[in-house]
């Protein structure tokens, strides 16, 4: 049913395995539930997020929330004191929200333009 | 609208949960707390809807997914300066005033996340009163 290999495509993206797979159509479902007066997050929209889940390894996905936001795509991780959100938004350039808790002190956070390397950056972060 | 005296810190306030993805697995998250753009039906959100009791705080929902209780206490020593003040036209209710305005800049947005995820990080879940179910007659 679902090729779970590893391999190169023509256009050298490594193919989906199972659990991006799982999060890519969670991802492409996301308007499932949304409130009437939210606008959809356009095709082209969740398709820069699924291109980004598509260049983390498996071992760093993890089970991440997906959710519409206004029109942006939000997939969102948290473990511990940590938390990080990727964000893909209708006309600009995805972002992702680093942010760490640190209790009896002000919280750490950064924002930063979301590439692929970033993405797998801020997980390994997150699961460190 | 919101008055100009502040909620004591000794009270707690509640936020109702008007969308699914607010709290999952009892968890509420930092979209609880995120204002929201305008739209054609609405202006730019510039406040956050708080209840001063669970009922209240969801009493004018079309449909909830729980309630958060939150310390004004905690709330005020946030490093935001964020206010809870009550709402002078409705008693039951308050407004949380200082939470950052939608935004797509870069800067705004990772404000208004971190501001969102320390007050996701102080609400809990709380039970709230069911509505009085009529006995039904057989």
């Amino acid at each position: 049913m679902f090729a779970i290999e590893e391999k190169t495509t023509a256009s050298h993206r490594p193919a989906l395995w199972l659990p991006a797979l799982l999060l890519s159509q969670r991802i492409e479902h996301v308007t499932e539930g949304m409130e009437a007066d939210e606008p959809l997050p356009s095709e082209a929209t969740r398709r820069a997020a699924i291109s980004l889940i598509a260049e983390v390894p498996f071992r760093l996905l993890g089970a991440p929330e997906v959710s519409p936001f206004y029109g942006e795509v939000h997939v969102h991780w948290e473990r511990k004191q940590k938390q990080i959100i990727l964000m893909c938004f209708p006309d600009r350039a995805p972002l992702v929200h680093h942010y760490l808790h640190v209790p009896g002190a002000a919280s750490q956070h950064g924002i930063e333009s979301a590439t692929g390397e970033r993405l797998v950056y801020w997980l390994r972060w997150l699961n460190s | 609208m919101a008055g100009f005296t502040l909620i004591p810190d000794h009270e707690m306030v509640y936020r109702g949960m008007a969308n699914a993805s607010w709290c999952k697995r009892g968890v509420v998250n930092y979209k609880a707390f995120m204002l929201r753009p305008a739209n054609d039906l609405y202006p730019i959100e510039e406040e956050l809807s708080l209840g001063r009791s669970p009922e209240s705080a969801v009493d004018e929902l079309k449909e909830n997914f729980g309630v958060g209780e939150l310390s004004v206490q905690r709330v005020h020593g946030l490093p935001h300066a964020l206010s809870v003040r009550p709402d002078m036209q409705n008693i039951s209710k308050a407004y949380m005033l200082g939470v950052p305005l939608f935004s797509t800049d870069q800067t705004q947005r990772g404000i208004a996340l971190a501001v969102a995820t320390d007050l996701a990080g102080l609400c809990k879940p709380v039970p709230t009163t069911p509505p009085e179910i009529t006995a039904a007659t057989t």
